[in-house]
């Protein structure tokens, strides 16, 4: 006996925006978070030159020191975003928070940046431990966005990091929404953050995997495109509160769409090179376990980073499963890639979009790749369609694939 | 040597920015732990701040003989 998943609260903190107003109104206008970064200049041998950060975030003035000291802007980006998307479920400060049957499923490639400076600095250059603090190691510590977002609203049930780079924030929602289906818990706060840091864009570019169309950020990174260059890292978070169904109806909770599966798997080969057959393989299960044709999903949010093998090999995995009939775009154009924020944040607005009955296109996709498959790209401007069913795909390093499907709700 | 009131300013600077806690909390007799909430993780950040600032490393069973503020105090004029 498996349970029903709903999605009753959603937020996101993006390079375009912090709610889904100015989101949309960003989507629809063509308007790129890309930015040049002046503070990278210095760096010797770095070729790229851009990133997509989230503009004007502070902290909130009542967050209390004793919470915030353990947070590296990574999880203060998580817990916000938690925060958010509680208060649209309804649930901020609810008394089942510490019941132990609501938990935390969520990721972030890596914990802050700033703090893991302080050790290299001091212990690994230096041989000392003098300078090092006490909050260093819980800043930077792998599961240090979930483990802040479980102590600053008072968590008490499971705790699930899922630190899988690209794949940090939809796993995050995979496994939350597993905890709920198979009875572990009853609600979930899941998804995904990243920090934006020199460390990030540096390791896509000495891959050679980074854009350095420096001087036109707004034309990058350009998914399926034949003119693209590769990824522009970014930052965000993005949360989901999934609930289980009788348990949003007993409290009357506003719905926003119900999850109906999902799948991850590995590719158990490579590292970083894509493998199509994986990418395929985990479409397949996703619509398997939701019991679904491929021609029941209306529009597949791509992963689609503006890599030169990512996107052909995710191309052509997609027409494998869904031929030229399914509209697909990639929002990477608008938001860069967020990378552990990147399957939260897409979730999120893949849901948004069915709910409003139109997608957005991949921005900066003017000339497909004559290597891509010929899938039914959205580009130029949105498309209306009305759907039922959405798919969320993302793909990691580490040979990590996951397939999220999520249906507009009704009885 | 520094006077006792020259380093009740610098630990009453100090908590204030390091820690954010009010300077009218902060009177001699002021409890670290329970008055002004203090904990574990803070007094090793305020041995970072010491060593840092003032150039004394402080061992923990100094951070441990530390119960209020004035023993801080104390505890920086006797060794600087």
């Amino acid at each position: 006996m498996t349970r029903r998943v709903v999605v009753t609260g959603m937020a996101g903190l993006c390079p375009i925006g912090s709610d889904w107003k100015s989101v949309r109104d960003a989507l629809v206008a063509g308007r790129s978070g890309v930015a040049r970064v002046p503070e990278w200049e210095d760096v010797a041998g770095l070729k790229t030159r851009l990133g997509a950060r989230v503009p004007g975030f502070e902290v909130p003035a009542d967050y209390p020191r004793k919470k915030t000291r353990s947070m590296g802007r990574v999880s203060l980006l998580m817990v916000r975003s938690a925060e958010l998307a509680l208060a649209d479920a309804g649930l901020l400060g609810s008394p089942e928070l510490a019941s132990g049957r609501v938990g935390v499923s969520c990721g972030s490639s890596t914990g802050s940046p700033p703090a893991m400076d302080v050790y290299a600095r001091q212990l690994f250059v230096g041989r000392t431990t003098s300078g090092i603090g006490g909050n260093e190691f819980l800043q930077f510590m792998s599961h240090t966005a979930a483990a802040n977002v479980a102590s600053f609203f008072g968590v008490r049930g499971r705790l699930v990091p899922t630190c899988s780079a690209c794949t940090s924030g939809s796993q995050g929602i995979g496994y939350g929404y597993e905890a709920i289906k198979f009875g572990l818990q009853d609600w979930m706060l899941t998804g995904g953050a990243e920090e934006f840091d020199v460390m990030e864009g540096a390791v896509f570019d000495v891959l050679f995997a980074a854009s350095t169309r420096n001087d036109e950020p707004e034309r990058t990174p350009r998914p399926f495109d034949a003119a693209r260059d590769g990824i522009v890292v970014g930052e965000g978070a993005g949360c989901l509160v999934l609930e289980e169904l009788e348990h949003a109806r007993a409290r009357g909770a506003r719905i926003h769409a119900e999850m109906l599966g999902w799948a991850t798997t590995c590719d158990g080969r490579h590292l970083t090179q894509p493998d199509p057959e994986g990418m395929e393989q985990v479409m397949r299960l996703a619509l398997e376990g939701a019991a679904l044709p491929p021609e029941a999903i209306g529009y597949v949010n791509a992963h689609a980073t503006g890599t030169e093998t990512g996107d052909i090999a995710e191309s052509r995995a997609t027409h494998a499963v869904f031929g030229a009939r399914t509209p697909v775009s990639s929002l990477k154009g608008h938001i860069g890639h967020t990378l552990g924020a990147s399957g939260a944040l897409e979730a999120w607005l893949s849901i948004e979009m069915m709910r409003e009955g139109w997608f957005a296109p991949t921005l900066n996709l003017e000339a497909v790749d004559e290597r891509c498959a010929p899938l039914d790209y959205v580009r130029g401007e949105q498309r209306a369609r009305e759907v039922e069913q959405v798919m969320s795909n993302n793909f990691a390093f580490g040979g990590i694939n996951t397939s999220l499907i999520f249906r507009r709700f009704g009885e | 040597m520094r006077s006792k009131d020259e380093i009740l300013r610098w630990v009453v600077g100090t908590l204030t920015s390091e820690f954010q806690l009010r300077a009218e909390d902060l009177h001699p007799g002021a409890h670290l732990v329970d008055d002004l909430d203090l904990d574990s993780i803070d007094a090793v950040d305020l041995a970072v701040n010491v060593e840092r600032e003032l150039g004394l490393s402080l061992t923990e069973g100094d951070l441990k003989s530390l119960h209020t503020v004035q023993d801080v105090v104390d505890l920086l004029h006797e060794r600087l």
